[in-house]
């Protein structure tokens, strides 16, 4: 059914800007008092002259007058393009309102139809629940904080703050952004942005943390550490 | 740098985290400036710009960091974010201002001393302020929240990270750059002219470098005709004019300076335009931003080989045309006005699907800055309300000052109220297109500025009467610097928030600078008009060292809507278009799709290599390993090519 929506959709967007790529053309089968007075938009037309390069019959601009109209048919022109748009004029219009229909049907099948099974991680992380993900970052985080004070220099804190956040960086955190289908399926939008305002700002101290750490500013490594434990425990909080 | 010598690893310590350092701003202002004069003059001369947060990145490590050795992370992002928020103007100010020059040079001449010079920057100065301080309460929706991409400002931040991500990681980014200065130096070549011709009837023509069209890879040249065969004859006659359209009796170049012809190269029809811009950024921009980006190529492919083909076949198209000529034709009669009306019906979807998240986002904000004595992440709404108060002030000042409506919807109102009203629905108007740039730009890394200073321009002259151009150019311009304003803050903060930099910092510098830009790039084309008036007798445009091409377009548009041939209902119905197509899972999908029936299809179909790339990678090598080296090296690429050309811009400038 999704497929189906898909199909729907991507083709009705082709009619649809196809029919509306004929707004301005007006077909020369219609009756003259409906042309005669019109503003072409485009050369129309074409006749051999002398210098064997082609010119138009009538030029961009012109006004259509009965004459012009009388060589243009001669010439076998089917339309020309016009200034004045005109729905009753506008060939297209049936297709392009098929189009929009098109469109608002193929987007109620993709919506009603069921989501599929996701593919499978290819790390353990991604497979948990968002609860699950966001536990497991606030637990790194704590774990880091605990050790640190054990390590026998700032050097070794500084290189440990670095290599552990590098390594959540890629794994659960990123886990945790990729959970947001399943995190608006439960909380909705407003509540989706609740937990990732908190969330966010967390993500943010632990750049902060990263980038001090790189920079060889320990104090403030730590107490982005800290502000960013407290953030992950308001972002669980909003998630549960 | 060695680590800050600590007494005890539990408590608490005073930061000293270098920031906002006085170093960083004066850094940043001095770079910007630079950036911006040059920017400008190779805008007027070629037709766009870059926006140097990729630059300044690159310059502030080796200032910063190198020189006076004490930058930190957060440090540069500073510098960077100043320089950029003074340069970024200038797109907006080339785009727009020099069309009254083009227009009438006598009648809107720019001059130190004279009105229209000063109300212009004013009205520019409010467009940058108003632009920053709207989009910052989106700053929350558009990165955290709906995590776009923004490739540059990722970009950026894996340069900004590259001292502490190993070694190798920096080998990679420097690779990039380095394979990007390769791909691109044939392309950028030709700008730079040495010498002069060696004929007597042309002696000041100065020869350029040669690029990659030098290269003479042609098409090869039809088989000889049967003399005895009129019908033979007549295939060869037809087999020459479609290998040799511009006539000069050899077979066109395939490989040219900056683009490759695959399309003729394989035998596509005439009229499908399948032609590469050579341009090692649009392939860094595209991975970066990975598959998502292919909706952007779907647009493309949309209106140049399903519309085109299907035009010239039906007899849609004018019948003088050549197949060959038939893509440009198509752009301005109906791909164009299609593009730009889908921009704006997906982005209105992308609003109304978002005001939910954006309202929480706005209460948050409320209520942190409510709160005594609370921190919170982002300049509080107060403080952002009196600054979009005061650009308003401004714009309506020099908008008071110039227009004198008397035509137009407004017709019969009171001259201030008028002009109040103009104000008003520019501001609105700023708002609405500062979301629509930052979303195209956060999720694609493009920018249709041009294309809405085209709709403001219109806007404003159906407001006040077609014949108000400096009325339209004014709010067109500070529409403009507005949007390139918002959408580099995002980008600027969505580096921020990589790196970790209080979003609040980077607030402050931007709207505490971004002012500046707009003297600096009215000044520097007051330099250039100055310049061109000596040598050409002529301020800018056609036959001058600075031909304008963006002003020239607008032109064309300012004179179709004097001439009422505005095509409003392709505006319409791109937009309904992209309403309805909003209405599946993806909101704002209108936009990418419209953004790219609007841009060149050369520049998406190179993006859309890197957008493939991604993908490939990512199959083959997994998410992690392709996000880990392959957004570094593509970093690289983006960064080569922009500082390959700001040196060949500053080049360029020298020459004069």
């Amino acid at each position: 059914m999704k497929v189906l929506g898909q199909l729907l959709i991507w083709g009705s967007l082709g009619v649809g800007a196809l029919a509306a790529a004929t707004a301005y053309l007006a077909s020369l089968d219609e009756p003259d008092e409906r042309l005669v007075g019109l503003t072409l938009a485009a050369p129309a037309g074409e006749t051999v002259a002398t210098e064997d390069a082609p010119e138009p019959i009538a030029r961009s601009g012109e006004q259509i007058t009965p004459e012009t109209l009388a060589s243009l048919r001669a010439a076998g022109i089917r339309n020309v393009r016009v200034n004045e748009f005109s729905f009753a004029r506008w060939r297209g219009r049936w297709y392009f309102l098929s189009a929009l229909g098109g469109l608002a049907l193929g987007a109620w099948l993709s919506r009603s139809s069921p989501a599929g099974p996701r593919g499978a991680g290819r790390e353990a992380a991604r497979a948990a629940s968002p609860k699950d993900t966001l536990e497991a970052v606030q637990t790194a985080i704590d774990r880091l904080r605990d050790q640190l004070p054990g390590l026998p220099d700032d050097a070794s804190r500084l290189e440990t703050v670095v290599a552990q956040i590098g390594h959540l960086q890629k794994t659960h955190m990123e886990a945790f952004v990729e959970a947001r289908p399943a995190v608006i399926a439960s909380l909705g939008l407003a509540g989706f942005a609740a937990v990732m305002s908190s969330y966010a700002a967390a993500e943010r101290q632990i750049n902060r943390a990263w980038s001090a750490a790189v920079d060889r500013v320990l104090d403030e490594a730590l107490a982005c550490l800290d502000e960013a434990s407290a953030r992950l425990g308001d972002a669980r909080q909003t998630l549960c | 740098m060695p680590p800050e010598k600590s007494t005890d690893a539990t408590t608490p310590r005073k930061s000293t985290y270098r920031e906002t350092t006085v170093s960083a701003i004066v850094f940043g202002l001095v770079v910007g400036a630079i950036m911006n004069a040059s920017i400008t003059y190779a805008g007027l001369k070629i037709g766009f710009t870059i926006g140097g947060s990729t630059i300044a990145a690159v310059l502030g490590f080796g200032v910063l960091r190198g020189l006076l050795r004490r930058g930190s992370i957060a440090e540069t992002n500073i510098g960077q974010t100043v320089a950029s928020a003074v340069n970024i103007p200038n797109s907006g100010i080339i785009f727009t201002v020099p069309v009254l020059l083009l227009l009438d040079a006598d009648r809107y001449a720019l001059r130190i001393d004279g009105p229209l010079f000063w109300l212009m920057a004013v009205a520019c100065v409010a467009g940058s302020i108003l632009g920053c301080a709207f989009i910052i309460p989106i700053r929350k929706q558009m990165i955290e929240i709906d995590r776009l991409r923004f490739p540059t400002g990722t970009a950026v931040a894996a340069i900004l990270k590259s001292p502490g991500v190993g070694v190798a990681k920096t080998i990679v980014l420097l690779s990039g750059a380095a394979v990007a200065v390769l791909i691109f130096l044939p392309v950028a070549l030709p700008s730079i002219k040495l010498g002069e011709r060696p004929e007597p009837q042309q002696p000041d023509v100065r020869v350029p470098l040669p690029g990659y069209g030098d290269l003479d890879w042609r098409l090869s040249a039809p088989r000889p005709a049967d003399p005895e065969d009129p019908a033979d004859r007549r295939r060869y006659e037809d087999e020459w004019k479609r290998v040799d359209r511009d006539g000069d009796g050899q077979p066109d170049l395939v490989l040219e300076h900056d683009r490759i012809d695959v399309g003729r190269l394989i035998g596509l029809p005439d009229q499908i335009e399948f032609v590469f811009a050579i341009a090692p950024f649009c392939i860094g921009a595209g991975y970066i931003t990975g598959r998502a980006g292919l909706l952007v190529l779907a647009g493309g492919v949309l209106a140049f080989f399903v519309l085109n083909p299907v035009a010239f076949a039906m007899g849609w198209t004018p019948e003088h045309l050549s197949a060959a000529e038939v893509p440009g034709y198509a752009y301005g009669a109906f791909n164009r006005p299609l593009g730009i009306g889908m921009l704006l019906g997906g982005a209105l979807m992308g609003v109304v699907a978002s005001l939910p998240s954006i309202k929480e986002a706005l209460k948050s904000l409320a209520l942190a800055s409510g709160q005594k004595g609370g921190s919170t992440d982002e300049l509080g709404l107060g403080v952002l309300a009196l600054a979009a108060l005061l650009a308003l002030a401004g714009l309506f000042v020099a908008a008071d000052l110039l227009i004198d409506p008397d035509g137009g919807w407004l017709h019969g109102l009171n001259y201030h109220v008028r002009n109040l009203i103009v104000a008003l629905i520019g501001a609105g108007w700023i708002w609405f297109g500062g979301i629509i740039i930052a979303q195209c730009t956060g999720m694609t890394d493009w920018s249709p500025i041009s294309g809405m200073a085209l709709l403001t321009v219109v806007l404003v002259m159906l407001l006040v009467g077609s014949h108000q151009v400096v009325g339209a150019v004014l709010i067109g311009a500070a529409m403009c610097v507005a949007i390139s304003c918002a959408a580099d803050m995002m980008q600027d903060l969505k580096t921020g928030h990589l790196v970790g930099a209080q979003p609040k910092r980077q607030q402050i510098v931007e709207l505490a600078c971004t002012g500046l830009g707009p003297f600096i790039t009215m000044a520097t084309m007051l330099l250039i008009v100055g310049a061109n008036m000596a040598t050409y007798q002529k301020p800018i445009g056609p036959d001058t060292a600075t031909v304008a091409p963006q002003a020239q377009a607008l032109e064309a548009v300012i004179h179709s809507v004097q001439g009422g041939e505005v095509p409003y209902a392709l505006y319409g119905s791109g937009a309904a278009l992209a309403v309805f197509l909003g209405l599946g899972s993806f909101a704002g999908l209108g936009v990418l799709v419209g953004l790219s029936m609007y841009l060149p299809i050369t520049y998406i179909l190179t993006y859309g290599i890197g957008c493939l790339l991604n993908m490939a990678v990512t199959a083959r090598k997994g998410k992690t390993w392709a996000e880990e080296w392959g957004v570094p090296f593509c970093a690289g690429l983006i960064v080569g090519e922009a500082v390959l050309s700001l040196l060949v811009n500053a080049l360029v400038l020298y020459q004069g």
